[in-house]
C-alpha cells in the first residue's frame, strides 16, 4: 500500500463522531473485513467505480465509451433500478478504470471514489469550518478506512492540524503496531477506539484479523491516561446479548482507566445501497434489518449501572453542557 | 338584516371527519339584540390519540395530538371553533362565505355621505359599518372581534372594485346563501364602486407603458392602487406607552380630546388673519374629524360586545363562572379602548382591536406586533405581582390571542393565494429583543407566547425571535421546543444585526431602532412616531430573475414575447464575463428602478385615494401633523425596501456562464443563450452540465459566492441612489413568500440549468432545493460572506434539519452551537423546517391524517396539506441535512 492514501469524502456538520461538529476525513484503504462494513467504499485502496441505478438512464453512452467491453447494454432503467434488480452496468472483471465511461456521463450516475488530495488540500477544506468548532468543540476527525494504515500521511496530517489550531480525533479499529499509535498521541485529543468484537476468534472471524492488538493497544493509551472515546458495534446475531456485553463490561473493568465515554453504535444497513453501486451483490449483512435504538437500551443501560459514561452513537454533544 | 340571518342556514356537517362536539357563537344584529345561537360542529380528541400516552404520542413525535391533551379544555373548545381563513391549495374550505353584509353598510354611508370630502366619508362609512353589522362571542372565548362579521365569513373591499369583486362573484364555494340575493347584492356593490375606486383615479396619472409593463405581472407583485395589500407598522409607543407601564399608553377618548385642542387651535388660525400658513389646513381639519369619528366608532363598536356579553350572561348562560367570564368581558370593552388598559386581558384585548380595525379600513398582509414586550408590565402585575390571575389562566389569554388572530382573514385573489399558500397573510409577531436601555427584553410573557404556540398549533401567526447574546437558556429552550415540534416556527432573527442595519440605512437613532418589529415577513421597523412606516403595498416586490434573463435576450422576455428590459447588447457578442456583469448590472437597475417607480407614486398618492383615519388615530405623528399617516409629509423617516423574489438564481447562473463558457471554455456564450431562448430543448445533456458541473451557491465556494456578494454589493449601491418620498434609500431584502411558484411560469429558461416553468428557489439566500451539498455549515458560511447590515435590508434563509437529529438534550445543544455560530457570521434571519421528509411523502399519500404538520415555506408557514402538489414536491425535494 503506497503511504498516501486517497480520500473518499470530506463531511462537513458531522455531529455523530466526537464533540461538536466535526469534519470527517475519510481515508480509502482498511486492514480490517467487517462483515457489516458500513463503509465499504473506503476498504480497498485504490480508486473505484461506482454506478448508481437510480440516476441512470441507460442513455448507452457509457457502453460506446469503454474501449474494454466493461460496460453492459442499456435495460429499461425502471427495471433496472428495481429493488431485486440483478442488472449491473459494469462488467469489473474487464475494467481497467479509464474511467472514459465517466467522463461521459451526464446524469452523475457513474463517478469515481477515492480522490489524490494533498494534506494542505484536506486541512483547507477542514478548516472552512473553523467558525463551528470553536463554538462547538468541534474539529477534524480522521476516519476511513483505517487511518493506521498510513501511519507517515496520518502523522503528518495530525500535526500540520494541530499547527493550525485544529482539534482532532482519529477514529481507527486499533490494529497497528503500538509504536505507531503511540507515535501519532501527541497530535491526537481523542482517540475514537472501536471494538468489534471481544473474543479473538470471533473478532478473527467477522474481521479477519484477531484482536490481540487491538486489546493491547487499548490498555497501551489507557495505560497513558489517554482520552478515549470507546466505540462499541452492536451487531445482530454477533454482539447483541446481555452475556456478551457483561463480559465486554467485565473486561473494561480490567484496564487501568476508565475509557471517557462508551458509544454503543447499533448495526443499520443505510448503506445497502453503496454495496449495489460498487457491484457487490452478496453483502452479508444485506436482509438485516437497522437495529432500533431502543433494543439497545437493556445493554446502555448495562454499561451505565457500572458507572460508565454511557451513550447510544458517538455524538458529544450528548454531554455539552 | 335578513341576508345575514339567512347565512347560518348553511349545512356544515361535513366540516370535520371525526365530530363529537359543538362549537356555538352568539350574535348580536344591530338592535342590540341576540338575533342568532350559531352551532356548528367541531372534532373533539380522536381515540386514537385519547388511548395513548403523551409520552408516547411525543416520542412518535405527534405534536397535534400530544397539544390536544396537554392544553386547557377552554384552548382546545376556541381551536376547533376557528374557521380557517386560508384558501386549501386553490380553494376555500366548506362552508367558508364572504361577508357582504360589512359592504353594504360601508357603502350605503359612502352614498348617504358622497358630498363630503373623501377622509370623512371613509371614517363615516367605516364607523357606520361597526355600529350596525353583526357582532358574535364564541362560548368559552374570552376576547372578541374579528374582521369579518361572523365566525365563518372573509371580509373583503368593495372599494377596491373589479379587483376583487369579479373572483369573488365567479368563486364555487363562498357566495352566501340565497344565492340569487347575494350575487345581487355584490353585482349593486360592484357596480357602485367600478367607476368609483382608487386604482381607476391613480391609473391615469401612471406612465401607459409602465402601466403595461406592470400588468403583465411578471416583473413584480402588487400594485399600489388602494384596496390592496398593506403592510403598516404601528406607533406602539404612543398606542401602549413609552415606559412598560401598566395604564401607559393614550385612551382613543384622550386622543379624541387632543385632535379637539388641535382642531380648536386650526380654527382659530383660520379666524385670524391669513398668512399663508392657514393653508394647509383646510387639508388637515378634515384628516382630524375623519380621525375623531373612527375613534368614536371604535369605542361604539367595542361597547356593543360589552352589550352583547351582558345580555349572553343574563339571558344564556346558565354556568355562573361563565357568566362571571361574560361579565369581564363587557368590563373589558366598556373599558377599551376609551380608556389605557388596567390588566393584562384589557390590554390584549386592545391589541386585538387594534389589529381588526386596521384590517375593516384595509387589507393587512401583515402583523407588525411585539406582544411580550408591550404586554409584559400587564403580565407581570395580573401574574407575579396582584396574582389575580394564574399562569394557567394567563396561557389562555394569550393562546386565544393566537387563536383569534387565526380567526381573521379576508378575501384573497387567486393570484394572491398562490404566494401565500393556506394562509391569510404574514403575520409575523416579534419576540424577545432587547429593550430600549439595550438589556434582555426576554420575559415570563415571552416564554408564555412560546409555550402557547405549542398548544394551540397555529399557521398563523408566526413568531420572529430577535435572539441576542443575553437571551437566557431557558428561553432558547422554548424557542427550540418550538421548532423541534415542528411548528416551523420562531424563526431567528440576529437582533445587534438587524438594529445596526436599520441605522445604517434609515437612520434611526438607536433607542428607536431597538424597538423593531417584523413590518412584514422580514424587515425590522421601529415601532416610533417617526419610525413606523405604514406601506401602501408589499414595499416594491420585483421578481429579480428577470435581471439574468433580459441580460442574456438585450431585455426581451421569452414568456412574454416582448421587449421588456433595457436594450443591454447583444449577449452573444460578449466577449468575457466583464461585459456580461456589465449588462446584468443595467438590467438590475431598471428592475429596481421600475419597482420603485410605480411605488413611489402610490405612495404620495395614497393618501388621497384611500386615507388611513383610524391608522391616523393611533399615530402621534398624524395626530399632530394633521397628515394621513400614508402622507409622506406626515414626517415618516422611511423604512422602505425592495424585496427581491427569485434572486439566487442571478448569481448561480452568473457563475455558471463564467466557469463552463469564459473560464473553462466548455461552451459559447452562443450556444447558452441559443439553449435558454429554446428552453434547453434538444439540450439535455449540456442542460445537465450547467445543473451539476457549474458552481452552486450554498456550498462555501467562491466561485459562486464571490459573485453573489458582488452583486449585492452593486444592488447595494443602486439602493442609496434610489430615494422614496421621505428621501431615504431603498435597501434589498432578498424573500420569496411562495413567490417562487407564482413566478415559475414567468421565468424563462435560466443558465442554473433551470427550465421554463420548473419552480424557482425557495426563497431569500436560500441554496436551490437539492444543490446544498455540502451540508448547513457549508450553507451559513456562504451566507456569511454577505455583510447582512450593507449588503441589504435582510436576507432570508430556510434550513431543514432533521428531527431525529434535534431530539432530546443532545439536538438542543447542537441547535444551539448551529446557531451561536450563526450569529457569530453576523446572519440576520434563518428558519427551520423540522420535518422529514418520509411524513411530508405520508402526508402527500393521506392528506387527512397529516391535518396539522406545519412546514415553512420561505418566510411563514403553512399547513403541509393546504399548499400545491407543486409546493409539496419541492419541498420535499430539499436536501434533507445531515441525517445519521
Amino acid at each position: 500500500m503506497s503511504d498516501v492514501p486517497l480520500i473518499t469524502q470530506i463531511q462537513r456538520f458531522s455531529v455523530n463522531d466526537g464533540p461538536g461538529f466535526r469534519t470527517n476525513v475519510f481515508v480509502k484503504g482498511c486492514n480490517m473485513r467487517c462483515m457489516w462494513c458500513h463503509n465499504p467504499e473506503t476498504i480497498r485502496p485504490q480508486r473505484e467505480l461506482l454506478w448508481r441505478s437510480n440516476l441512470c438512464e441507460q442513455c448507452g453512452r457509457c457502453l460506446e465509451a469503454c474501449p474494454r467491453n466493461a460496460i453492459n447494454p442499456p435495460i429499461d432503467p425502471e427495471l433496472a433500478r428495481a429493488d431485486d434488480s440483478s442488472y449491473n452496468k459494469i462488467i469489473r472483471s474487464n475494467c481497467d478504470m479509464c474511467i472514459k465511461c465517466v467522463d461521459v456521463c451526464v446524469y452523475g450516475a457513474l463517478q469515481v471514489v477515492g480522490s489524490e488530495l494533498s494534506i494542505s488540500d484536506i486541512l483547507d477544506e477542514v478548516e472552512q469550518d473553523r467558525p463551528f468548532y470553536e463554538n462547538s468543540g468541534g474539529g477534524m476527525n480522521l476516519s476511513g478506512g483505517e487511518p493506521t494504515v498510513f501511519p507517515e500521511f496520518t502523522t503528518k496530517l495530525l500535526e500540520q492540524a494541530r499547527a493550525r489550531g485544529i482539534n482532532s480525533c482519529l477514529d481507527t479499529n486499533g490494529h497497528c503496531a503500538p509504536e505507531t499509535i503511540r507515535s501519532m498521541l501527541q497530535n491526537i485529543d481523542i482517540v475514537l477506539y472501536d471494538l468489534k468484537h471481544l473474543d479473538c476468534e470471533e473478532h478473527k472471524k467477522v474481521t479477519g484479523v484477531g484482536n490481540k492488538l487491538v486489546l493491547s493497544n487499548l490498555r497501551g493509551l489507557m495505560e497513558l491516561e489517554k482520552e478515549v472515546w470507546l466505540r462499541i458495534v452492536v451487531i445482530p446475531g454477533l454482539s447483541d446479548s446481555m452475556e456478551y456485553h457483561e463480559r465486554m463490561v467485565a473486561f473494561l473493568q480490567t484496564l487501568p482507566t476508565k475509557p471517557q465515554r462508551i458509544d454503543l453504535l447499533p448495526f443499520h444497513n443505510w448503506c445497502e445501497a453503496k454495496y449495489k453501486q460498487l457491484g457487490i451483490s452478496d453483502w452479508a449483512f444485506a436482509d438485516f434489518q437497522a437495529l432500533e435504538s431502543t433494543s439497545v437500551d437493556p445493554v446502555l443501560r448495562l454499561y451505565q449501572k457500572t458507572g460508565l459514561k454511557a451513550n447510544i452513537g458517538g455524538s458529544g454533544f450528548e454531554d455539552a453542557p | 338584516m335578513n341576508t345575514q340571518e339567512e347565512l347560518f342556514t348553511g349545512k356544515y356537517s361535513h366540516r370535520r371527519a371525526r365530530i363529537m362536539g359543538n362549537a356555538t357563537y352568539k350574535i348580536q344584529n344591530n338592535k342590540g339584540e341576540v338575533s342568532r345561537v350559531m352551532t356548528i360542529e367541531v372534532a373533539r380528541i380522536s381515540e386514537a390519540a385519547e388511548k395513548r400516552s403523551l409520552d408516547d404520542l411525543e416520542k412518535e413525535r405527534s405534536w397535534w395530538w400530544a397539544a390536544e391533551k396537554k392544553r386547557s379544555p377552554r384552548l382546545d373548545y376556541l381551536r376547533k371553533a376557528v374557521w380557517k381563513k386560508g384558501r386549501r391549495g386553490g380553494e376555500y374550505e366548506p362552508g367558508i362565505k364572504v361577508d357582504i353584509e360589512s359592504q353594504i353598510l360601508f357603502t350605503k354611508s359612502c352614498k348617504q355621505n358622497e358630498n363630503d370630502l373623501p377622509q370623512v366619508r371613509r371614517a363615516k362609512a367605516l364607523t357606520y359599518m361597526m355600529e350596525n353589522r353583526a357582532v358574535f362571542i364564541t362560548d368559552h372565548s374570552q376576547i372578541v372581534g374579528t374582521e369579518g362579521n361572523l365566525p365563518h365569513t372573509l371580509y373583503y373591499y368593495a372599494e377596491a372594485g373589479p379587483l376583487f369583486a369579479e373572483e369573488i362573484y365567479n368563486d364555487p364555494i363562498i357566495i352566501p346563501e340565497p344565492r340569487e340575493e347575494s350575487l345581487k347584492s355584490l353585482s349593486d356593490l360592484m357596480n357602485y364602486w367600478s367607476t368609483r375606486h382608487s386604482m381607476m383615479n391613480l391609473m391615469r396619472q401612471f406612465r401607459a407603458e409602465d402601466i403595461g409593463k406592470l400588468f403583465t405581472m411578471a416583473l413584480m407583485w402588487g400594485a399600489p392602487f388602494g384596496g390592496s395589500f398593506g403592510y403598516s407598522g404601528k406607533d406602539y409607543e404612543y398606542i401602549h406607552g413609552p415606559d412598560q407601564e401598566v395604564g401607559g399608553g393614550v385612551g382613543f377618548e384622550e386622543t379624541i380630546d387632543r385632535i379637539q385642542q388641535k382642531i380648536d387651535d386650526g380654527e382659530d388660525k383660520l379666524d385670524g388673519t391669513p398668512d399663508s400658513g392657514e393653508l394647509e389646513l383646510y387639508e388637515k381639519l378634515p384628516n382630524w374629524e375623519a380621525m375623531q369619528i373612527v375613534l368614536e366608532g371604535c369605542i361604539n363598536h367595542s361597547k356593543r360586545y360589552a352589550r352583547l356579553a351582558h345580555i349572553i350572561a343574563e339571558n344564556f348562560e346558565p354556568q355562573a363562572k361563565r357568566q362571571q367570564e361574560l361579565l369581564r368581558i363587557a368590563e373589558t370593552c366598556e373599558r377599551v379602548p376609551g380608556q389605557p388598559a388596567r390588566n393584562l386581558q384589557e390590554h390584549l384585548q386592545l391589541q386585538h382591536f387594534i389589529q381588526v380595525w386596521t384590517r375593516l379600513e384595509d387589507a393587512e398582509g401583515a402583523w407588525p406586533t411585539r406582544p411580550d414586550y408591550y404586554g409584559w408590565p400587564y403580565y407581570s402585575k395580573d401574574v407575579n405581582i396582584d396574582k389575580s390571575l394564574t399562569q394557567e389562566e394567563a396561557l389562555d389569554l394569550v393562546g386565544e390571542l393566537m387563536i383569534r388572530a387565526y380567526e381573521i382573514g379576508h378575501f384573497m385573489p387567486r393570484g394572491g393565494a398562490e404566494a401565500l399558500q393556506g394562509i391569510a397573510g404574514t403575520w409575523v409577531w416579534t419576540l424577545g429583543g432587547v429593550n430600549k436601555d439595550g438589556s434582555d427584553a426576554c420575559n415570563d410573557l415571552t416564554v408564555a407566547f412560546l409555550q402557547a404556540a405549542r398548544l394551540v398549533r397555529v399557521a398563523n401567526p408566526t413568531f420572529g425571535f430577535r435572539w441576542h447574546p443575553q437571551v437566557k437558556d431557558d428561553v432558547m429552550r422554548e424557542v427550540f421546543e418550538c421548532i423541534r415540534q415542528g411548528l416551523g416556527y420562531p424563526s431567528i432573527r440576529n437582533d445587534p444585526i438587524l438594529i445596526a442595519n436599520g441605522m445604517y440605512w434609515h437612520h434611526h437613532p438607536l433607542k428607536e431602532m431597538r424597538t423593531w418589529v417584523h413590518q412584514a415577513c422580514m424587515s425590522p421597523c421601529p415601532t416610533t412616531k417617526l419610525g413606523y412606516q405604514p406601506c401602501r403595498m408589499a414595499s416594491a416586490t420585483m421578481n429579480s430573475a428577470k435581471m439574468i434573463e433580459y441580460t442574456l435576450h438585450n431585455g426581451f422576455d421569452h414568456c412574454l414575447q416582448m421587449q421588456m428590459g433595457p436594450k443591454t447588447g447583444d449577449a452573444r457578442k460578449f466577449a468575457d464575463f466583464e461585459q456580461l456583469f456589465e449588462a446584468w448590472v443595467k438590467q438590475m437597475e431598471w428592475l429596481m428602478n421600475f419597482g420603485v417607480r410605480i411605488v413611489n407614486k402610490g405612495r404620495v398618492e395614497a393618501h388621497k385615494n384611500y386615507g388611513r383615519p383610524f391608522l391616523g388615530g393611533i399615530s402621534e405623528r398624524s395626530i399632530e401633523s394633521g397628515y394621513d399617516p400614508v402622507d409622506p409629509r406626515s414626517g415618516e423617516r422611511g423604512n422602505s425596501w425592495v424585496t427581491l423574489f427569485t434572486w439566487v438564481e442571478n448569481a448561480d447562473s452568473l457563475a455558471a456562464i463564467k466557469k463552463l463558457v469564459f473560464d473553462d471554455k466548455k461552451y459559447t456564450i452562443d450556444e447558452v443563450v441559443d439553449a435558454c431562448a429554446k428552453n434547453w430543448e434538444g439540450k439535455e445533456e449540456m442542460r445537465l452540465d450547467f445543473v451539476k458541473n457549474a458552481p452552486k451557491w450554498g456550498n462555501d465556494d467562491d466561485q459562486v459566492d464571490q459573485i453573489m456578494v458582488r452583486c449585492l454589493r452593486e444592488v447595494a449601491r443602486h439602493s442609496w441612489e434610489l430615494k422614496d418620498p421621505c428621501g431615504n434609500p431603498w435597501p434589498a431584502l432578498p424573500e420569496n413568500v411562495s413567490g417562487n411558484i407564482h413566478f415559475s411560469n414567468l421565468v424563462h429558461a435560466l443558465p442554473n440549468g433551470r427550465r421554463w416553468g420548473d419552480a424557482l428557489y425557495d426563497g431569500g439566500i436560500s441554496p436551490g432545493p437539492g444543490l446544498d451539498k455540502k451540508g448547513p455549515t457549508a450553507v451559513l458560511k456562504s451566507c456569511g460572506k454577505i455583510n447582512h447590515i450593507s449588503d441589504g435590508r435582510a436576507f432570508l434563509l430556510n434550513q431543514r434539519l432533521s428531527p431525529t437529529q434535534l431530539a432530546g438534550e443532545k439536538g438542543y445543544q447542537l441547535w444551539k452551537a448551529y446557531i451561536r455560530t450563526w450569529a457569530d457570521l453576523g446572519i440576520d434571519h434563518i428558519q427551520f423546517n423540522m420535518i422529514d421528509d418520509q411524513t411530508l411523502r405520508a402526508a402527500q399519500k393521506e392528506p387527512e391524517r397529516y391535518q396539522e404538520v406545519i412546514v415553512r415555506v420561505a418566510g411563514y408557514s403553512a399547513h403541509f396539506v393546504d399548499i400545491s402538489r407543486k409546493t409539496q414536491d419541492n419541498i420535499i425535494q430539499r436536501t434533507i441535512q445531515g441525517l445519521g
